[in-house]
């Protein structure tokens, strides 16, 4: 599985990294600039994320605005459905509303920090990359 | 008609000139020309209150007393008047008979003369009559028309009345009353004659929706009608109400116009609208500073549980363990830090901070704060230097502590905006007095620098220049609000100067009195303390009191690593039976506690310890960690005092201090840099434009990186080249530098050279 993490906190990043180590190869990007720069690199490699983990706060672009650039380069470059990247959005913010903002532009999950590991694995099976 | 045909009619009806002066109605009264009655009829009888008989023969003057209304003297008398002018008279307005029986009634008389045919004046004829009831009469209306014009003039509100023209537009004023003349600044003759729209240039009316034709024909059906308009006078910013009353007076139409200063409750209601913008406007900041401040709290604890977890679940290498544990201890102390920023802030608005003056030096104090932050400094490759002129070197007299944290937080700040140059920390003296100096501090820096209309917001207390998503510095936007409250405390005031894209100079300025003192006074600060050798505690024997079982846990394991033999008592009343039985070097003193406390504890353990001659340090460990928490378990009898949370450096300091150990030597070194490591992400200059040297530098520093397996240093330089790369848009190998970075992140140097040389190739 390949896994692209977008987090400007450096704990939350290592965190993450070391979490996700276990189930896959893990790219670290540190904002939200080169989140999206690092969605076009996989499409021009063709080795595209099974799952991205968005942080919804970060310097240059916000999650949302990644998640929605990252929906839009997927149909740009003819994506199937069932290739697509599975998203969480990940955030310190705990309004329902954000959380509610993110699933209408396309994110499968949301989870709210501090994360809880086994809530996040559980997550991972329900979406089914693990 | 003459005399005879006069007498023959009086024969023929057989009446007398007697009978009609007897019933004439008013009365008549004949004198001789000295004034002297020589007949008067009945009803001037009736009018004097003398009866015909006793009044002839009397003087007029004896038998009409009259008076002036006005002035309450005696009136010229009329008859002589008459003969003198040899014309007829009348009596002044308002002349006043005294009648017989002393009341006074308003007389009117006309007095005329009788001449002989000769020609010659031979008596005088007086016609009276009692004009009272007609002159009180007048005097009402006077007097009612005296009452409204008071009225009319003096009510609050200004009073204009207009005729309409023929073509219903507003007419000239017929009326004005006294407050419109001072309101409109005209006096009434003025007015009188002006139309509404000659006051002033200032003087707008809004008419409101109903025109005045249909006003007119509401007149017209109903007799009358009423509209509201609203006017202001622009030059002074006095606002007016006005109702105009139509209605008819004489066959034209007429508008009373009343004008009322509805200026201070204009100016009542802004200030009522304005409270409330100002009460949303402070509960928006309290809502954005809530979910600021949950977000600050959750991405350290974020880290916190996370790392712990990962530390319990996953096998990791011991340098992963050191270095998670790392990351633990940063994101707490993150934790902690805010959390004494709250206290600190509202500590200060509670009023509960006191300014304490001591002798200190200023060029210390500048110095030390520099080197503070000389190792976060240097990691992000920024020069920080402390200009502090010779001429401070003396002592002087203020409050270090604050104004030490007043200065850390511009540093601090300065460090944080700063992606490349340099920090310059300088201290000036701007005015001598002899006695007192203004000193002003100043931290100047080549960061990021504020819009100027974002300069206002720094010093507010919940507030951040940048509050979006997407901002790249965090923050709780607390610490400048703590720094200008902490200057304005101490009598100085705090001020910055800014340049987008240049940086900015935070500068403060604070009136201190030079000192003659030689030497400065010994403040106690817990990090001033001096380090002592973890090897010195050795078979130390120290009693813990705590009741919580993780705190207690936590140091036994420091207790275990430093070979300290220790003891666990529960509660105070365990504690004291403890010291009963036992000799320590040291007793830990939780305050808090059940079954006994901290305090009643420690005045325990001193009664017995009188009767020993001993003296056991015993150090209040709590989290009762307010300014003055110190101070006062010192005053309790206290040796010493630790706030939790704690870190082991903290702790082996104060047990070491207390202990009886003296010996001066470092602590221990690995311990102290695990502790005080620093775990910040890396963080790279600004971009730069694509130079091929430059560009090789890199490279050649990045393959060194690379092959010596330093991530730090291959992730700054291929960042470095990926930047160069996206600015002169070179996309291949803005990538390719990318590549490497995400590779280095995850410590794939294999991966990393492999791709390394195809990036050399692309930059061939």
């Amino acid at each position: 599985m390949r896994i692209l993490i977008a987090e400007d906190d450096y704990a939350s990043r290592q965190f993450l990294f070391k979490l996700l180590s276990q189930y896959g190869d893990c790219d670290i990007v540190v904002d939200g600039m080169e989140a999206v720069e690092a969605f076009m690199m996989s499409i021009r490699k063709k080795q595209l994320y099974d799952l991205v983990c968005l942080d919804i706060m970060m310097p240059k672009a916000d999650g949302k605005q990644v998640l929605k650039a990252i929906r839009e380069m997927e149909k740009q470059n003819d994506i199937l459905p069932q290739d697509a990247s599975k998203v969480v959005m990940i955030s310190a913010l705990n309004e329902t509303d954000i959380v509610f903002e993110t699933f209408d532009t396309g994110s499968e999950a949301y989870a709210a920090k501090p994360l809880n590991t086994e809530k996040f694995i559980k997550l991972l099976e329900k979406l089914e990359l693990i | 008609m003459n005399k005879v045909f006069f007498d023959e009619l009086f024969r023929e009806v057989n009446i007398s000139a007697y009978d009609i002066l007897e019933n004439t109605i008013d009365g008549i009264v004949v004198t001789d020309t000295n004034g002297t009655i020589l007949y008067m009829n009945r009803f001037a009888g009736d009018i004097a209150g003398w009866k015909q008989k006793e009044s002839v023969g009397k003087d007029f003057e004896e038998v009409f007393r009259l008076y002036r209304g006005n002035t309450g003297n005696r009136a010229v008398n009329p008859i002589k008047k008459a003969v003198e002018t040899q014309s007829i008279v009348g009596l002044e307005k308002d002349t006043l008979l005294l009648t017989k029986n002393n009341e006074y009634i308003y007389l009117s008389a006309s007095i005329s003369i009788i001449r002989d045919l000769e020609g010659s004046v031979k008596a005088v004829t007086c016609v009276l009559r009692d004009v009272s009831r007609l002159r009180k009469r007048e005097i009402d209306v006077e007097e009612n028309e005296r009452k409204y014009r008071a009225l009319f003039n003096n009510t609050s509100d200004a009073i204009l009345v207009t005729l309409l023209t023929s073509e219903n537009k507003p007419g000239k004023i017929i009326e004005a009353n006294e407050t419109a003349c001072r309101m409109l600044g005209f006096s009434r003759e003025e007015l009188l004659g002006m139309r509404i729209s000659d006051l002033s240039q200032d003087f707008v009316v809004e008419l409101n929706e109903r025109s005045t034709d249909e006003i007119i024909s509401q007149v017209k059906a109903t007799g009358e009608a009423t509209r509201k308009c609203e006017g202001h006078l622009n030059g002074n910013s006095v606002y007016f109400e006005i109702i105009t009353q139509y209605f008819v007076l004489n066959n034209q139409y007429v508008a009373l116009n009343i004008i009322h200063d509805v200026t201070s409750f204009r100016l009542a209601q802004e200030q009522i609208l304005q409270a409330k913008q100002a009460a949303e406007e402070a509960n928006k900041t309290k809502s954005m500073f809530l979910a600021n401040m949950s977000h600050e709290i959750r991405t350290p604890l974020n880290g916190i549980i996370g790392m712990s977890d990962l530390l319990l679940k996953i096998k990791m290498t011991p340098e992963e363990q050191v270095e998670t544990t790392k990351t633990i201890i940063s994101c707490s102390q993150n934790l902690l830090h805010l959390l004494n920023n709250i206290l600190d802030l509202s500590k200060i608005e509670a009023e509960k901070v006191e300014v304490v003056n001591r002798v200190f030096d200023v060029k210390e104090m500048a110095e030390e704060s520099v080197n503070m932050y000389r190792i976060r400094a240097k990691e992000k490759n920024l020069d920080i230097k402390a200009n502090i002129k010779e001429e401070l070197e003396n002592l002087w007299i203020g409050d270090k502590i604050k104004i030490q944290q007043v200065l850390n937080n511009l540093i601090n700040n300065a460090v944080k905006f700063t992606l490349s140059g340099e920090i310059i920390v300088s201290v000036d003296k701007q005015s001598d007095d002899g006695i007192s100096c203004e000193l002003q501090f100043s931290v100047s820096d080549t960061g990021i620098g504020i819009e100027e209309k974002d300069l206002n917001k720094l010093f507010i207390a919940f507030s951040q220049v940048d509050g979006s998503y997407t901002r790249q510095f965090g923050g709780t936007g607390l610490g400048l609000s703590i720094a200008k409250k902490l200057v304005e405390l101490m009598g100085g005031r705090i001020w910055v100067e800014s340049k987008p894209g240049f940086g900015s100079k935070f500068i403060f300025v604070l009136r201190l009195k030079k000192s003659n003192n030689l030497k400065a006074e010994d403040i106690k600060i817990q990090n001033a303390l001096p380090c002592k050798p973890l090897v010195g505690l050795r078979g130390k024997k120290v009693l813990l009191v705590e009741d919580e079982r993780i705190n207690q846990q936590l140091f036994m394991k420091i207790a275990d690593f430093c070979m300290i033999d220790v003891d666990i008592a529960n509660n105070g009343v365990e504690a004291v039976d403890a010291v009963r039985h036992n000799c320590y070097d040291l007793i830990l003193m939780d305050i808090q506690m059940p079954v006994m406390d901290g305090i009643e504890a420690m005045k325990q353990i001193r009664e017995i310890q009188k009767t020993r001659g001993t003296h056991i340090a015993i150090i209040a460990v709590t989290s009762h960690a307010l300014e003055g928490d110190r101070e006062k378990y010192l005053s309790l009898g206290m040796d010493d005092y630790l706030a939790k949370p704690y870190c082991v450096e903290e702790l082996l300091k104060v047990i070491s201090c207390n202990a009886g150990i003296d010996t001066d030597i470092k602590s221990d070194i690995s311990l102290s840099e695990m502790l005080l490591g620093n775990v910040d992400g890396p963080n790279y200059s600004k971009s730069i434009s694509w130079k091929a040297d430059a560009a090789k530098e890199h490279c050649r520093n990045l393959q060194k990186a690379i092959q010596a397996k330093d991530q730090q240093n291959a992730e700054k330089y291929s960042h470095l080249i990926k930047e160069m790369a996206t600015d002169s848009g070179n996309i291949d190998i803005k990538y390719a530098a990318f590549d490497i970075e995400i590779e280095v992140r995850k410590k794939n140097f294999a991966q990393a050279e492999v791709l390394f040389e195809e990036l050399v190739k692309l930059m061939l």
